[in-house]
Order: structure tokens, then C-alpha cells, then sequence
């Protein structure tokens, strides 16, 4: 799933000259993260696949000129974030309008958590980090589920690491405290 | 994405080195907690998503590359004009809500209160007791306030008339000082203008082409018959005397003053006999403190007797009880 540098900028070579299979093993290692990553912002499932193919489709098509010198992560985390934004921008236009935006949006965070109910302390877990503020959330998820380093975080969020670091901390500090409300009435 | 989820991350633990190991340990339960909860990957979708990209990336399929390339054009198009559509409604709902549905500012002085405010147009406006006013706040519209009520304003110059609407009358002015009584639920109900400073126009609501003018000193009566200019029934000088707490009536009916008075000192006065009401009088108290001085005063002029019923005092008649 993660992709060790020696790797990575091997993988950007042989992407230039057009080896499917380095394409395919691209796929196969970061699409899981790049799906979550799309869904966490889209939080729409299918939303989130149309972001990863449209990203990779285009990894191809610009596969000659590819800087082998930037990060291949982190070039397509910044690809999955910029489409993922979009769509939701694109979602908003034509969905807010008759009002029922925000219903949807609710509805489809509801079905995700369901989904995501493996247990009860892990369903809380899960509703407690989607009630995050926005870009608390992002930054949290790139570090915690994506093993990202807060440099790449802040790169791909044109943010700076230090705010990085804040947004980790507050938001750890958030669910420790709600951790803790949760063992005192348990 | 789970394997990975246990050890933390370098980031992290700089950050945590920072802190008191006490509170570092417990932000880092509260880590590994939260990589329990990370979701699973759906294998299905995956699997169909490599399939479209596999094809559409083959080099020995051109046909492909094209289909995929000119339908994403064409979803491309679709939401762009929508979000174009989208944009023309939202500029023209907005514009619509500005002009159309103008923000609307409601002044409420309650009985027993009195209310100083100053419009958006520097103007300004002292509302007495039991007073309404309302101020439509419409762009391109004549400044024009809605009046249930009395008080006394003080207009800031300006190119656009200051209109001021009662139930029965619309007062046109340009910079200027005035007071208006308009209450319109007294036994005889009628609006009283009366010019402090400068001139305004004023015309019974419905028949704007017949406007009389009224200058400084001069004030007017309007009911449901006719507009009267009372030169000196009620001098300037009177006309917001209210704001000082003065109550000067000049020839008026006893409900209408003690309307005012109860609305002044919010207390509830009624009468013996309906047919007080109507007796006419003229009545200067300055600075009135208490209900009980204002009707000792008027009680006195009318021979009438006063005494305390509940929530306020009934007026009556002594040779009438």
C-alpha cells in the first residue's frame, strides 16, 4: 500500500516508458488509499471511484512527462484531492439549489457509517472523526490511515507543517476527550 | 491501510515528545483507536474501475481511449452549463430577494417605554410610548418608514424625500423637524403633524395629488373627513414636548388622554361611564412622573373623582356613583 522511495521514483521511470505493469502496480498499491482518501472527501462512494479512475487516466495520458523528482504519492494525492474538490464543488451547484443538500450529505455519511460499524467503540470512533472540522479531518486521515508525513500532508493541503501539526494535535485532542466521556459512562 | 494502523507515525511522536508523558500516552490510545475504525476497500469496485482503465490505457485500443475521453467531454459540458444555469438563478434570486422583498427593520417602544433610533440614513426617530415603526429598507425606493404610533422625527438632508406613512396619511420632507401622532385605534382616530423645522408635505393615503403644505410652527389634523391646519392649536413648541415626559392636550377627548397616559405610564384606565370619553379637554402636565399627578390634574378640570381598581383606576362621575 505505501510505496518505499527507492520504489517510487523507479515506479515514475518506468511509468515514462510506458510499463503497463508498473501502471498496474501503481493501481494495485495506492488505489485503496487514494478511494479512501476521495471518499472522505466526496463522501460519496461512487463519487469517489469516478475521482480515482479520472486520476489515473490522467497519470497515463501525462505519463511522458512525469518528474520522476516529485513524489508519485504525493503527485496523486494532490490529483485526488484537487478532482475530489471538484466534484463536490459540482455536487454543490446542482444539488444545493432545491435545498436538499445537506439532507443527501447527512444520508450518505449515515450509510457510510453503517457500513464502516465493525464495532461499537469503532462506529464512535468513526462519527466522532467525521465530525471533525473539514480540514481537521483531512489533515488527521492523511497522517492516521494514510501513513502520510506531515511535510507531504501540508504539501498536498497547501498548508504549512506547522498547522499540520495543529490540526493532528487538536484533533487527537478532540477524541481523547471524547474517548474519555465514553469510558465514564461505560 | 489496518497493518500499518498500530505503530505511529515519526510526525506524530515529535509532537508527543513535546507534551507531558501523561497526556501523551493518552492521545496515543487515542490513535490506535482510531485505526481500528478505518474503513475496508470494496474488491468489486476496484476490480471494475482497472478494467476501464486497462482498456482505456491499451495502446492497441484507440477506439476505447477515444469513447472514454469524449464522454468525459461531454459530462464536462453538462455540469458547466448547469453550474452556468445554476449561477443565472442564484444572481437572479439574489437580485430578486434585494429589490423585491426589501429588508425590513420593525421599532417597537412598548407601553411605558420610549425609544430613541437613528435610521440607516443618518435620520432619526424618538418613539413614544406603545409606538411602531417600521423602516423598509429598499434601495431604490424614497426613504419611507411606516408609523403606528407617535414620534418625532428628526430627518437627515438628503435628495430623496423622507416619507413617513401612518394609516391615513403620507408626510413627504426633506430635511427637517416634525412630529407625528398617529393613533389610529383612539375614539376619533387621527394623525397629528406638527413642523418643528423646515416644511413637509403632507396628503391623505390614497389621494397623493392633493398634498398640503405645512411649514415650521404649523401642524395638521387629518381624520377620515378632511385635513385641518391648526395654526395654533398645538404649538410648535408642544409638539414633542412628549419627549421630555410632558403630556400637553389641547382640546382633546378624555379617552384619547387617558389612552395616551395609560399607554405612558402602562397602567390600565378605564371610565365609570362610557360617555366620559368624550368629554373635551386641554391639559399641560410637565414632566410627568406619576399617573396619579396627571390624573389628580385632569380629574380636577372635569370635576371628575379617580380611585385605584385592579391594574390601574377607573375615572368616574361623582354625581354619577
Amino acid at each position: 500500500m505505501t510505496l518505499p522511495a527507492r520504489d517510487e521514483q523507479d515506479m515514475a521511470t518506468r511509468l515514462q516508458r510506458s510499463d503497463r505493469e508498473a501502471y498496474a502496480e501503481l493501481f494495485r498499491r495506492l488505489s485503496p488509499s487514494l478511494v479512501a482518501y476521495a471518499r472522505q472527501i466526496t463522501r460519496d462512494e461512487s463519487a469517489a471511484w469516478d475521482v480515482i479512475q479520472d486520476v489515473f487516466l490522467k497519470l497515463w495520458s501525462d505519463r511522458a512527462s512525469l518528474n520522476v523528482r516529485v513524489s508519485l504519492r504525493r503527485l496523486l494525492y494532490t490529483m485526488t484531492r484537487n478532482r475530489a474538490l471538484n466534484s463536490i464543488r459540482r455536487k454543490r451547484w446542482t444539488v444545493k439549489l432545491p435545498g436538499f443538500a445537506d439532507e443527501v450529505r447527512a444520508a450518505d455519511v449515515e450509510a457510510a457509517d453503517e457500513r464502516l460499524a465493525a464495532d461499537d467503540v469503532g462506529r464512535f470512533v468513526r462519527k466522532w472523526i467525521a465530525e471533525l472540522p473539514a480540514r481537521r479531518r483531512e489533515a488527521f486521515l492523511l497522517s492516521r490511515d494514510h501513513g502520510l508525513f506531515h511535510r507531504e500532508i501540508a504539501e498536498i493541503m497547501g498548508l504549512s507543517e506547522r498547522t499540520v501539526d495543529t490540526h493532528i494535535l487538536l484533533a487527537l485532542r478532540q477524541l481523547r476527550e471524547r474517548l474519555d466521556a465514553l469510558e465514564e459512562e461505560g | 491501510m489496518t497493518e500499518q494502523g498500530h505503530h505511529s507515525s515519526p510526525d506524530l511522536e515529535r509532537l508527543l515528545s513535546a507534551l507531558p508523558p501523561g497526556e501523551a500516552d493518552s492521545l496515543r490510545r487515542a490513535w490506535n483507536r482510531a485505526a481500528e475504525s478505518a474503513p475496508g476497500v470494496d474488491e468489486a469496485r476496484a476490480e471494475a474501475v482497472w478494467r476501464v482503465l486497462s482498456a482505456a490505457t491499451s495502446s492497441d485500443s484507440q477506439v476505447q481511449r477515444i469513447r472514454v475521453a469524449s464522454r468525459e467531454t461531454r459530462v464536462r459540458l453538462v455540469s458547466w452549463q448547469r453550474a452556468a444555469a445554476a449561477a443565472a438563478i442564484l444572481i437572479f434570486v439574489t437580485a430578486a430577494l434585494l429589490l423585491l422583498l426589501p429588508h425590513r427593520v420593525n421599532y417597537s417602544a412598548d407601553v411605558g417605554e420610549t425609544m430613541f433610533v437613528t435610521l440607516s440614513d443618518g435620520s432619526s426617530a424618538a418613539l413614544n410610548s406603545g409606538t411602531t415603526l417600521r423602516y423598509r429598507d429598499r434601495i431604490w425606493s424614497p426613504r419611507s418608514v411606516t408609523l403606528d404610533g407617535e414620534a418625532y422625527f428628526d430627518v437627515a438632508a438628503g435628495r430623496r424625500p423622507f416619507v413617513v406613512a401612518t394609516f391615513n396619511v403620507q408626510v413627504r420632507v426633506v430635511g427637517t423637524q416634525f412630529n407625528v401622532r398617529a393613533r389610529r385605534y383612539d375614539d376619533e382616530p387621527s394623525t397629528v403633524v406638527s413642523v418643528d423645522e423646515g416644511q413637509v408635505d403632507i396628503s391623505a393615503q390614497g389621494s397623493a395629488a392633493a398634498r398640503t403644505r405645512l411649514s415650521r410652527g404649523q401642524s395638521a389634523r387629518i381624520d377620515a373627513q378632511r385635513v385641518r391646519v391648526l395654526d395654533d392649536q398645538v404649538g410648535s413648541d408642544d409638539s414633542g414636548a412628549w419627549r421630555n415626559g410632558d403630556l400637553i392636550f389641547k382640546d382633546e377627548s378624555l379617552g384619547v388622554v387617558l389612552d395616551e397616559v395609560a399607554r405612558r405610564f402602562d397602567v390600565r384606565l378605564q371610565t365609570g361611564a362610557p360617555e366620559l370619553r368624550s368629554i373635551r379637554l386641554s391639559l399641560a402636565v410637565r414632566e410627568a412622573s406619576d399617573v396619579e399627578i396627571v390624573l389628580g390634574a385632569a380629574c380636577v378640570a372635569l370635576n371628575l373623582r379617580y380611585r385605584p381598581v385592579s391594574g390601574g383606576f377607573e375615572i368616574y362621575s361623582p354625581e354619577g356613583s
